[in-house]
């Protein structure tokens, strides 16, 4: 008895607090290249009054900014032509990020370039990632071994830089020794970005929810 | 309906934010044993790389994930030698002779055929002679020990014509080495001249990649052999 009361009183202050909110969605319209698609607008606390008095009402403009992302990465693939045993790296793959809120990249899944059929003498190379701007700076700064690169998270916190887009360059070096047998060796692995301020009224893929009202508040 | 497809599909992969991309050249160093760190030309150069497969994406979606791969083409290398192609014997008198051993060195990053040819008994270099021949036998060992061989195991020129694959292993990678043994048996009927014989040795790099140029080791077009595969 008491639990389907209760039940009661929250459908029935849920439904009242609906009713005062006052939500109704209202066209919108964009200028210039904006698409009016990424944006929704609702109106709400309406008023009313209804004498001789002087009147004064607060009027609220509330803006609930989503976050976004805009990225790309000149490659996702690289493919090394080695005649010779020897130490090398290669010039970069760049990858430009701009986003609105902080950003997380995680690696998961990277290894040794291993041998991609049948067996070898030595059926791994060793291979290195490191991130940097120029060969000189590069050559001998970090480099990440796959496994300390899968153990790397790295955190972009907002800032004026993401918002304008920031970039950097991958590097890889690979060391191919003797026991390498002639063949082909590969190894895929998985970056993943994490939008880490994104707000609720979105789902996962960045849709606006069905629900959309139930985020207009009555916060002034 | 197909239209609906296709829109269906260009829809996929708009969303999905993948796009194939070019094919791009990179700049390759290599560090040397010494630490030094050198830019490598293309041609001359014994590593190539290329970056493809490029990705973007722009929306409010939460989380993002591309794969990233590394691939390595290791070409078959061979690295011999051969401490004499040729042996000249000099006889006073008939005798069954054999004279130690030539070396040869192989290392290499796959199978490695080696086929003979043209191998014979010693010929009488010009015309005439009572027996314009003398026989011949060699005898191939990884027995470094310069122990002289026994009569059993020598191969008559003739009979060593053909071809034997030396399959890729630890002991190829770090070097094998076999030692060539010759014998000749003089006869009294060998009239005084000059004999010889010249036989050929083909070492055939059997895992080659196709972006090599068979005929010099150089580079064949690199960039058509570049991959979607993951």
């Amino acid at each position: 008895m008491k639990r389907s009361l209760l039940i009661i009183a929250i459908v029935f202050s849920m439904f009242s607090l609906a009713i005062a909110n006052g939500a109704a969605e209202v066209p919108v319209y964009a200028y210039g290249d904006s698409d009016p698609n990424n944006a929704r607008a609702f109106v709400s606390m309406p008023t009313s009054g209804s004498c001789n008095k002087n009147w004064e009402f607060e009027f609220t403009v509330e803006a609930q900014i989503a976050q976004w992302v805009k990225w790309n990465i000149s490659g996702t693939k690289w493919t090394w032509f080695v005649r010779k045993p020897g130490t090398y790296f290669t010039d970069c793959i760049g990858f430009t990020l701009y986003s609105n809120g902080d950003i997380a990249i995680d690696f998961d899944g990277f290894a040794s370039p291993s041998y991609a059929t049948g067996t070898s003498v030595n059926p791994y190379i060793d291979a290195w990632y490191a991130f940097g701007d120029k060969s000189e700076d590069v050559a001998f700064g970090t480099w990440y071994s796959p496994s300390e690169l899968n153990d790397q998270t790295a955190l972009f916190p907002d800032s004026e830089e993401l918002h304008y887009g920031w970039g950097t360059k991958l590097w890889s070096k690979i060391k191919v020794v003797e026991c390498n047998s002639a063949s082909t060796y590969r190894d895929t692995g998985k970056i993943t970005l994490t939008l880490k301020n994104q707000k609720p009224w979105l789902d996962d893929n960045g849709y606006y929810l069905n629900n959309l009202e139930q985020f207009v508040t009555d916060e002034r | 309906m197909n239209r609906f497809l296709v829109i269906l599909v260009l829809a996929a992969i708009g969303v999905l934010g993948f796009a194939q991309g070019t094919v791009r050249s990179l700049d390759v160093w290599e560090i040397t044993e010494s630490g030094s760190v050198v830019q490598l030309d293309e041609n001359t150069g014994n590593a190539r790389a290329y970056a493809s497969m490029s990705a973007e994406g722009s929306c409010n979606k939460k989380v993002w994930t591309l794969q990233f791969t590394t691939e390595v083409q290791v070409a078959q290398w061979a690295e011999w030698s051969i401490s004499a192609t040729k042996w000249t014997w000099f006889v006073r008198k008939p005798g069954d002779y054999y004279a130690d051993a030539i070396q040869f060195s192989l290392k290499s990053n796959g199978d490695v055929q080696l086929s003979a040819s043209g191998f014979n008994d010693l010929e009488y270099a010009t015309s005439g002679g009572v027996n314009r021949y003398i026989e011949t036998y060699y005898y191939l060992t990884t027995d470094a020990s310069n122990t002289p061989p026994s009569t059993s195991v020598w191969v008559r020129a003739s009979e060593v014509n053909g071809s034997l694959v030396v399959e890729d292993s630890a002991a190829l990678h770090e070097g094998m080495t076999a030692h060539l043994w010759n014998r000749i048996h003089v006869v009294e009927c060998n009239s005084a001249s000059t004999y010889r014989d010249t036989g050929i040795i083909t070492l055939t790099l059997m895992n080659q990649k196709p972006w090599i140029n068979t005929d010099d080791g150089s580079w064949g077009n690199t960039i058509d052999y570049v991959t979607q595969e993951r």
